[in-house]
């Protein structure tokens, strides 16, 4: 294992996050505008989600052959659902209150995203990128599988040699970073709950 | 001023206005009240166009409001509701100055109207304009709510139950801003509630509804006096028959128990008397009953101490005020609040006795009428 093979992970977890943010939210925006488009689009995340993530390593492999880009679409494809929901979620409960007013006071549809409803969502938005974060670094070790690196070799080389301390450093250090991701992403959670309503719901 | 012609909505089968013909006048306070699915808030929200009528036309100033922007029109309609609904990411600041900001003002007019507007509240600038809305008060945020509606200066505020969801004393203290503001400002207000206390202690004109319809549009007094049917007068309580059985003549705040003399007293069983009843003045009258005057403890004393025995009969003093049983009540108090002495004697048509008025006796009855028995 080597420092090489962890920032091959966490770059592997940082594209495909960063692909499911550019994505996601848009896509859960756009559930929450368009009621027509909302059944579609949540439908097509929930079952993105619910094939084994190899299965679906796999099937992207048959396009895009064993690539890191390859992993990079499939974590991507995978972390969707908590993002997307997330973000229709947060949306639609914004309290009636606020988006009355909003409306009452004469501000557009797209005023009334950008400056209060997208704000207010933010907290459950982060939220899904923080679950899209924690699960994209467990899934991204089967990305050994599919020529994407990262940890995953590491872990199925040590399985097998059988050489158990590789494996338990390897899995430590796994276990560290999705742990360490979700504290502090929590952390930050807190902090804009608390900044929205005085209180820091979980 | 608004023009509402004949407006109408329906929702399904349900018909939520039924024709409403209302005219509001510039700077006039009108309040829409009745029972609850009478119509009054979409008779409201019809007036920024949250609600569109089915037919009908209502005008601001003689426009046509279905031809406007409904944006436009509604950043030129101040508008306030109960659930208050500051934006709970922007401060206090920011929230007050949003329509501006919609409109395109430039930073430093923002500036200017916020510190304006908290002036107006009476709320100190350093300490509330960074304050995010869960800091404060409900009291404070619909505060806050009012100013965000007046911002831009539009000439015509919209207010739905904006008070109905705070505690009383809270509530009170509001209304009475609402009150001074609308003075100060000369808004058109339309406000809606179900308190007819509040209504009658804030609106210029009430418009009383029920199912869909306009029952009645009056003065709080008219309304109070002159209800238009029996719900109406079911919604002002025990008001109207307070105002019929309002004290209107002297008799009814009239003390009949009280300390009488004949001229013939001397001056000893006079102070007797006195000390008994525990008064200072004793009111004389004749065997017939003919009132004649009042006798002060402090002119019988005068005289003891210069060494004269009497009667009281020389020293009854007739400048006391007088009032018949049925004098108007407001007249004589007046005469009361004048006079050196603290009550009116009160005397029959044919000058007897029949009772006094003290000040303490129309404090009561003020009392009574204001707060009830």
């Amino acid at each position: 294992m080597t420092i090489d093979m962890i920032t091959t992970h966490l770059l592997l977890v940082f594209f495909s996050v960063l692909l499911t943010i550019i994505f996601g939210v848009p896509l859960g925006v756009v559930a929450y505008i368009f009621p027509k488009a909302r059944k579609i689009i949540l439908k097509v995340v929930e079952v993105l989600q619910t094939v084994p993530a190899l299965a679906l390593l796999g099937v992207i492999m048959v396009f895009l052959g064993p690539d890191r880009a390859t992993v990079i679409i499939g974590l991507f494809a995978y972390s969707l659902l908590p993002v997307v929901l997330n973000t229709y979620t947060g949306l639609v409960e914004v309290d009636p209150a606020v988006k009355e007013a909003a409306k009452g006071i004469g501000m557009t549809k797209i005023n009334r995203l950008f400056l209060v409803e997208l704000p207010l969502a933010l907290p459950l938005i982060f939220s899904g990128v923080r679950l899209a974060i924690v699960t994209s670094v467990g899934v991204a070790v089967f990305g050994a599988f599919v020529g994407g690196g990262g940890l995953g070799s590491v872990i199925y080389e040590s399985i097998r040699v059988s050489n158990m301390k590789l494996l338990l450093q390897s899995t430590a250090v796994l276990i560290v970073m999705a742990v360490g991701f979700d504290f502090v992403m929590s952390k930050i959670e807190k902090q804009m709950n608390k900044k929205l309503t005085g209180n820091s719901v979980d | 001023m608004i023009d509402f012609q004949n407006v109408r909505k329906s929702y399904d089968d349900t018909k939520v206005l039924k024709g409403i013909n209302l005219n509001i006048k510039d700077g006039e306070f009108a309040v829409l009240i009745g029972p609850s699915g009478c119509g009054k808030t979409t008779t409201l929200k019809t007036i920024n166009r949250l609600i569109e009528p089915d037919s009908g036309k209502i005008y601001i100033d003689g426009q046509d409001i279905s031809t406007f922007d409904p944006v436009k029109l509604r950043r030129s309609v101040g508008y306030v509701i109960q659930q208050i609904g500051l934006f709970p990411n922007m401060t206090v600041e920011e929230n007050i100055g949003i329509v501006p900001k919609l409109l395109k003002y430039e930073e430093k007019e923002i500036d200017k109207i916020v510190h304006e507007m908290l002036e107006i509240a009476e709320m100190d600038y350093d300490e509330y304009a960074h304050k995010y809305p869960y800091e404060m008060s409900g009291g404070q945020q619909q505060r806050v709510g009012v100013l965000r509606a007046l911002a831009a200066s539009p000439p015509i505020v919209l207010m739905d139950e904006p008070f109905g969801a705070l505690d009383p004393v809270t509530r009170t203290t509001l209304q009475n801003e609402i009150v001074e503001l609308q003075k100060k400002l000369k808004k058109t207000i339309v406000f809606v509630t179900h308190d007819m206390d509040e209504a009658i202690k804030i609106a210029d004109n009430i418009v009383f509804m029920d199912e869909g319809e306009i029952i009645q549009v009056a003065s709080p007094e008219e309304m109070l006096t002159n209800p238009k049917n029996d719900l109406i007068r079911s919604f002002m309580g025990d008001r109207s028959s307070d105002i019929e059985n309002q004290p209107q003549v002297v008799d009814d705040f009239m003390y009949t128990n009280i300390s009488t003399a004949y001229p013939d007293y001397s001056f000893k069983k006079a102070i007797g008397l006195m000390a008994r009843k525990k008064v200072d003045t004793l009111i004389v009258k004749d065997r017939d009953e003919t009132f004649l005057g009042v006798v002060m403890i402090k002119d019988i004393n005068h005289k003891l101490k210069s060494g004269e025995k009497s009667t009281i009969g020389s020293l009854i003093r007739t400048d006391i005020p007088t009032a018949y049983s049925n004098t108007n009540a407001e007249e004589s108090f007046n005469e009361l609040m004048e006079s050196e002495y603290d009550y009116i004697v009160v005397l029959r048509a044919n000058n007897t006795l029949a009772g006094i008025v003290t000040q303490t006796n129309i404090a009561k009855s003020l009392a009574n009428a204001v707060w009830g028995e």
